[in-house]
């Protein structure tokens, strides 16, 4: 079986037991209870944005919702608690700050690597026989050929993420167009 | 007021000097002994009221603060052990200057005398806490272990709980119940929640959740499967 198969999602997203808890929204004074803390928090946070197939990121809006409040428990993150745990996210490649440079007001979730789509891509590729052939990036997202690819209706800066890595092994080109639709993108062995 | 007390303060050095003890003498002469029925009568009332022959600068001189220490001690013990072992030092000083009545400690010479407990080998300890707040404790009983067990089999009966809830408990000053939650949330024993309704704590779910993670052992990559599909 083809390991870039789309697996469907089923239904609504199981939060973990320790969403439940009132202390978890509240910033742990303890270092190594926080430890423990912020790794929860990021398995839930890259669980639940692969899961809802969600890339992107502004704080102050992603507060007033879940993940980050739980209506039950009546709890919410603090604002400046989730921007300490995107910082821990980009330290280990899972998500990227967007905007204005030092605000750090919105980022890229990336619950999967660039490096991996990169290669998912790729291989989708050498299996089409698509080397050496320009495509659109849109067809690439969108088109009928892809349709069931993980990467199909990948969002566009995530996207873009994925062929820079793969421009820069030297396995790809891409070429600008009039637009970010027309953006074309060779690929080659 | 500030005539009664100097006068009283007065008296007090008179009935301690050694002039006064000399009365007691057999030797005395005979109008003395109403003098000496007079002075013991005052220090009857001394008693009554408080403490007998109270030690000043002017009864024990350089080794004030050592005695001042033995008093303290001999004074405070009873009532630290009835309090659960740990007494705020505000509220000692105000017991026992209460007690000594004409007498009065100043702070300074209360604390310097609280600080020898340990070197005099007295059964009381004067404990400073992270914050800044100064407690006496007994010396063999308040220990950070126990503190931490009991909170912990409070929380598991009552559920979590906020500083007065624990002030209620332990029947003990507010003051002296946060320092506890603190000392065993400091432990990993507690974590907190805060809230528009206070601070709460609960027993530590999150050390728990690391004890399990633990088992998965050292330089394991702690990337959840589902990243590679």
């Amino acid at each position: 079986m083809s390991n870039t198969t789309a697996v469907p999602t089923p239904g609504a997203f199981q939060f973990p037991e320790i969403y439940n808890f009132p202390p978890f929204f509240t910033r742990q004074p303890n270092e190594s209870t926080w430890q423990e803390q912020r790794r929860q928090w990021c398995d839930l946070i890259l669980a639940y944005y692969r899961h809802n197939r969600l890339y992107s990121l502004t704080l102050a809006e992603a507060i007033t919702e879940p993940p980050f409040t739980n209506r039950q428990i009546h709890r919410s993150l603090r604002v400046d608690v989730l921007r300490e745990l995107v910082d821990d996210l980009v330290k280990q490649g899972n998500a990227s700050w967007t905007g204005a440079k030092n605000a750090k007001d919105s980022c890229l979730v990336l619950w999967r690597k660039p490096e991996v789509w990169a290669s998912m891509i790729y291989q989708w590729a050498n299996e089409r026989g698509l080397f050496n052939t320009v495509l659109t990036v849109f067809e690439l997202a969108n088109g009928d050929d892809t349709a069931g690819q993980e990467f199909h209706n990948l969002d566009s800066v995530t996207l873009r993420r994925a062929l820079d890595v793969l421009q820069s092994q030297g396995k790809a080109q891409l070429f600008v167009g009039t637009s970010d639709d027309d953006m074309g993108v060779k690929l080659f062995a | 007021a500030n005539e009664i007390v100097s006068m009283a303060e007065h008296i007090a050095t008179q009935l301690n000097s050694p002039a006064a003890s000399k009365l007691h003498r057999k030797d005395a002469a005979e109008s003395d002994e109403d003098n000496a029925e007079r002075v013991d009568a005052f220090r009857q009332y001394l008693l009554d009221l408080g403490i007998d022959s109270p030690v000043t600068r002017n009864t024990a001189g350089a080794v004030f603060h050592d005695e001042l220490a033995r008093e303290l001690c001999d004074y405070l013990e009873n009532y630290v052990s009835q309090c659960g072992g740990t007494v705020a030092l505000v509220d000692a000083y105000c017991l026992y200057n209460r007690a000594r009545e004409f007498s009065l400690v100043y702070p300074s010479d209360f604390v310097q005398a609280c600080e020898k407990f340990e070197a005099l080998q007295l059964p009381l300890r004067l404990r400073e806490y992270p914050s800044g707040l100064l407690v006496l404790e007994d010396a063999s009983s308040a220990s950070d272990a126990l503190i931490i067990s009991r909170v912990g089999a409070y929380i598991a009966s009552f559920g979590p709980l906020t500083a007065s809830d624990l002030a209620a408990i332990e029947d003990c000053a507010l003051t002296l119940a946060e320092e506890r939650l603190w000392l065993c949330e400091r432990a990993g024993a507690l974590c907190r929640d805060e809230s528009v309704e206070g601070v709460r704590f609960y027993a530590n779910a999150f050390a728990a959740a690391a004890a399990v993670g633990a088992g998965r052992g050292e330089g394991d990559v702690q990337e959840p499967l589902w990243q590679y599909i």
